[in-house]
């Protein structure tokens, strides 16, 4: 007990001393992967908050964001971060202007953008308006600074959303359905958009606001279409779109501030938002606080202090990408009422699992602990657990039924307060229930065929990952299963992890490599030749192999047998069974050779989720420092700190956090209890444990010449394995590696475990 | 015919050099066909370049960030009465079939019994001529091109082909039962004093 009472001491005093010297918030660079691939929302957002005011260049990016050569159509307090296909929210517009009441359109290109965590700034070259924003969980704060000369005005827009398509219901566009605003009172403004669709295809979502102004208006002209209505203060919804537009006067300070509270509820709870959160007008208080939020949470990971500024800036920057997402909506649900946390924007749990959500169970697993309630809360209600879920609607489902992951993670890592009973329940109706004409939406595709014959056939679209995600889903079950006593259905489950072997067909080869997942019909025949097109009398196919990518030109994105992935990358895809793995590969030597094959023609895709355990799995043959060989060069090779520094859409996350675990020197094999070590990319790194015990990492003379492993202690004892419990980890500590020029037997013997 | 076989016997460098028609410029070497792909509900930009070649047409292909290449052999642009439609491999040259062109083109042949008897035979499929009052196809930028709009007999596809004996590309794609249309936005020609 004493030991224990000790640490959280150090624990705390260790804390203080990271507070009381350094702050950490000033290395997180919100524009680290905003533009090319990574598509992060650069605004500001509280830890998983739910208001995410940011600019919106025009109506198609993804975050709202463009570099500074396109102009600005306004600032929308909706957003997602790091996503790909059809862009989502962008929700209640404002833009200030100077000048008469009778333009809709004040688009204007900006300069001196200022980003930083908790807070934009740029200025606006049309009317010479600096625009400020911060935010708290439900509440964007705006100050505006007006030029001494001008009237100061502006524009709240109800009917500005992201990714308007002029063709109707466009594949993957967010449709308008309402909208409704009313000025309420000299400083005040209400209203709401109700829109639907965007990726996930989901059924409208309603975002209410509440706006107060610092200013009194002076005079206003409401819109209803294209018809604006001086004086009228209300606008009721008839299906088009409304707004309006204020005016202020001149003021001494030149200067307007506006709290705009959101709401998933209703506007009154959006006001009810701001006097919670904001009920003062100061704004760097609020940035303030939202600043001291984000480095408790960052504090839980300090790294070393020499170690050079981009080196942190990456790593920070990683931790806070990583945390912007699914987003808190506990009170917030229009669907139901639950005491359970209410959690949206799971976008998608495919691209999460394997990294963000471990890296959030380690740094607060109290938050993990949430997101799984969530889930189950999202199960009691709409009958399945999401894939993905955003504007409260489940959808879409890209390969498997990946809650169970997450479920199985916390369990073996002992996070309590999750009603693991519910939780079982819930990942048998994933197991068994086939979502019925849904599978886009939730559930398991082909589920039918899954269970009958132990695969998922060429009937069904992505039938490949598919059927590898389902018997890793199911592997997570049976874990869950067994530790919860229920042996008939772990050993069910247990055998259907298996089922991955049905999809490898053992005499392909390819480019020296032998046996892939590869289609097969459901009589069990294999496919070389796939029939696609429409004609009334042609038959039209082409081949598959193992580096075919049939979409979109032979099939729809959706439609082909991977996933945004060829065979040869899934074929690695075995996170339960590696050693099973390499003996379909035809052993060790077989297996590394595959691997090099795999990195040095190019066929890793360094830009996507599913190859992200792949480096790793050298360990499983004795080599982990091939591993991290390989992981310093993808790192180097693909992520820095510029604009441009993430290779792929950053998925919530998901690339960012791949890329801090490696920083550390740790790697999750998600749904199991253990990280993979690698080389370290700071000397030192220590996490401080919610709780209170502390777990160091030290990587001694590290250099760029000492990149090899000689040896390991864990707590003064000497440590020959690869990997790590997450127990251990937990338990507090200090692993110490020993850096040197050469390549060593370090790790080469104790190979991962195997849960069975 | 005999005018026909005139045509035709043309060796390939004349055609990559000489080919035009009236109210459009000569496509050559060079010479960038801009195109936007519909493929079951998404659209890629593609860019086909004629390059030279050693007694083969060779068209260089770019689809952001991938490229590659065709590689058509004389014959092949003469005489070929089918399509290469597999999907572009990336970083790779294709040589195509002797029968075949590449899916934005048919062959002179082909092209030279359209005229005469306003149908002909491609893909195993007959396409009859469309007769129509207006025959152009407009390009982005206003530009206009003298097309033949053809019509297939089994799945209604539609094509509107350049009214080019040399060089007859395929402006425009529809309904194709493969699933691939196509559409031609712009040609850039190459600068004469290049």
């Amino acid at each position: 007990m004493y030991k224990e009472i000790f640490l959280i001491i150090t624990g705390v005093i260790s804390l203080f001393e990271v507070t009381a010297g350094e702050v950490l918030y000033k290395y997180v660079d919100p524009m680290i992967g905003s533009e090319g691939p990574g598509r992060v929302f650069i605004g500001p957002s509280c830890p998983f908050g739910m208001t995410k005011p940011g600019p919106d260049c025009g109506s198609g990016s993804n975050s709202g964001y463009l570099p500074l050569k396109y102009a600005v159509t306004g600032f929308s307090q909706t957003h997602v971060s790091g996503t790909g296909g059809g862009p989502k929210y962008g929700n209640i517009q404002l833009m200030p202007f100077t000048g008469d009441l009778s333009e809709k359109d004040q688009l204007s290109f900006r300069e001196d953008e200022q980003v930083s965590l908790g807070y934009y700034g740029v200025l606006l070259d049309k009317h010479g308006i600096k625009v400020e924003i911060t935010a708290s969980e439900r509440v964007a704060f705006y100050q505006f600074t007006y030029d001494t000369n001008d009237s100061m005005a502006l524009k709240i827009d109800a009917g500005f959303f992201l990714g308007e398509k002029e063709k109707q219901n466009a594949r993957e566009a967010q449709q308008f359905v309402g909208s409704e605003i009313t000025v309420v009172s000299d400083t005040e403004v209400a209203g709401y958009s109700r829109i639907r669709g965007g990726w996930n295809n989901g059924d409208a979502y309603t975002v209410y606001f509440y706006a107060r102004t610092s200013q009194p208006i002076s005079h206003f002209s409401t819109w209803k279409g294209e018809t604006l209505f001086p004086g009228k203060s209300e606008q009721f919804d008839s299906g088009e779109k409304t707004g309006v537009l204020l005016a202020f006067g001149n003021s001494e300070t030149h200067e307007l501030q506006v709290k705009v509270g959101i709401s998933f509820i209703s506007s009154l709870k959006a006001k009810e938002n701001i006097f919670k959160e904001i009920p003062h007008w100061q704004f760097k208080d609020s940035l303030k606080q939202i600043r001291s939020r984000w480095e408790q949470l960052l504090s839980r990971i300090e790294v070393d202090s020499e170690a050079s500024e981009d080196k942190k800036k990456m790593f920070y920057t990683a931790l806070y990408h990583t945390m912007l997402m699914p987003v808190d909506r506990t009170g917030e649900n229009p669907r139901w009422i639950s005491d359970l946390p209410y959690y949206d924007d799971f976008y998608a749990i495919w691209d999460t699992f394997r990294t963000s959500n471990p890296l959030i169970t380690l740094i607060a697993p109290s938050r993990e602990v949430a997101i799984v309630n969530a889930l189950l809360n999202i199960y009691t209600h709409d009958g399945f657990m999401p894939d993905a879920r955003s504007g409260n609607s489940n959808g879409r489902t890209q390969g498997g039924s990946n809650a169970e992951v997450l479920i199985c993670d916390a369990y073996v890592k002992g996070l309590k307060g999750i009603d693991y009973k519910l939780a079982l329940e819930a990942m048998l109706v994933d197991a068994t229930v086939p979502p019925g004409g849904k599978e886009e939406k939730e559930g398991r595709g082909g589920l039918t065929d899954y269970n009958r014959i132990g695969y998922v056939s060429s009937d069904f679209v992505r039938a490949g990952n598919r059927t590898l995600d389902y018997a890793y889903d199911d592997f997570c079950i049976a874990m869950v299963a067994k530790g919860m006593g229920q042996e008939e259905l772990y050993q069910t489950f247990l055998q259907k992890s298996d089922n991955w072997k049905n999809l490898w067909r053992d005499d392909y080869e390819h480019l020296g490599a032998k046996g892939f997942i590869l289609p097969r019909d459901s009589q069990g025949n294999w496919l070389d030749e796939i029939d696609y097109g429409s004609s009334k009398k042609h038959k039209y196919h082409f081949t598959y192999t193992p580096l075919t990518r049939e979409y979109p030109w032979y099939v729809c994105h959706w439609c082909g047998f991977f996933y945004e992935a060829t065979s040869w990358e899934y074929s690695f895809s075995v996170p339960h069974q590696v050693p099973a793995l390499i003996e379909k590969c035809g052993g060790p030597e077989a297996f590394r050779a595959r691997l090099d094959t795999f990195f040095e023609k190019g066929i890793y895709n360094v830009t996507n989720e599913p190859s992200f355990l792949t480096p790793c799995l050298y360990h499983w043959i004795g080599r982990p420092d091939l591993s991290s060989q390989r992981i310093c060069q993808i790192v180097g090779d693909n992520y820095n700190t510029s604009r441009s520094g993430l290779p792929g859409n950053d998925d919530s996350g998901a690339m960012s956090s791949w890329l801090a675990f490696h920083m550390m020197g740790l790697y999750p094999n998600a749904g199991q209890p253990y990280y993979l070590l690698n080389v370290p990319m700071f000397c030192k790194t220590i996490l401080h444990h919610e709780n209170g015990t502390t777990f160091s990492i030290v990587a001694e003379n590290l250099s760029s010449e000492n990149c090899y492993i000689q040896s390991a202690t864990l707590n003064g004892e000497a440590f020959n394995q690869a990997w790590i419990s997450h127990a251990l980890i937990l338990a507090g500590g200090e692993l110490r590696f020993q850096m040197g020029p050469e390549s060593s037997n370090w790790g080469a013997s104790l190979f991962p475990p195997t849960t069975r | 015919m005999k005018r026909n076989f005139i045509f035709i016997s043309l060796p390939l460098f004349f055609i990559i050099v000489f080919s035009s028609v009236d109210a459009h410029p000569a496509i050559g070497v060079e010479t960038t066909f801009n195109y936007t792909l519909f493929l079951h509900g998404q659209q890629r930009r593609l860019n086909i370049t004629i390059k030279n070649g050693r007694g083969a047409l060779v068209l260089e292909w770019e689809s952001s960030p991938y490229q590659g290449s065709f590689c058509l052999s004389n014959k092949a642009v003469q005489y070929a009465d089918r399509m290469y439609f597999k999907q572009p491999t990336p970083f790779t040259q294709i040589q195509t079939a002797e029968n075949e062109t590449l899916f934005c083109f048919i062959s002179q042949n082909a092209y030279a019994v359209l005229k005469e008897k306003s149908h002909f035979k491609y893909n195993e499929t007959v396409y009859r001529e469309i007769e129509e009052v207006d025959r152009e196809f407009l390009l982005q930028k206003n530009q206009s091109l003298p097309v033949l709009h053809v019509i297939d007999e089994i799945d209604d596809s539609e094509m509107w082909i350049l009214a080019d004996p040399l060089f007859p590309l395929v402006c425009e794609m529809r309904h194709n039962p493969r699933g691939v249309d196509f559409k031609l936005n712009a040609i850039t020609y190459k600068n004469p004093t290049d």
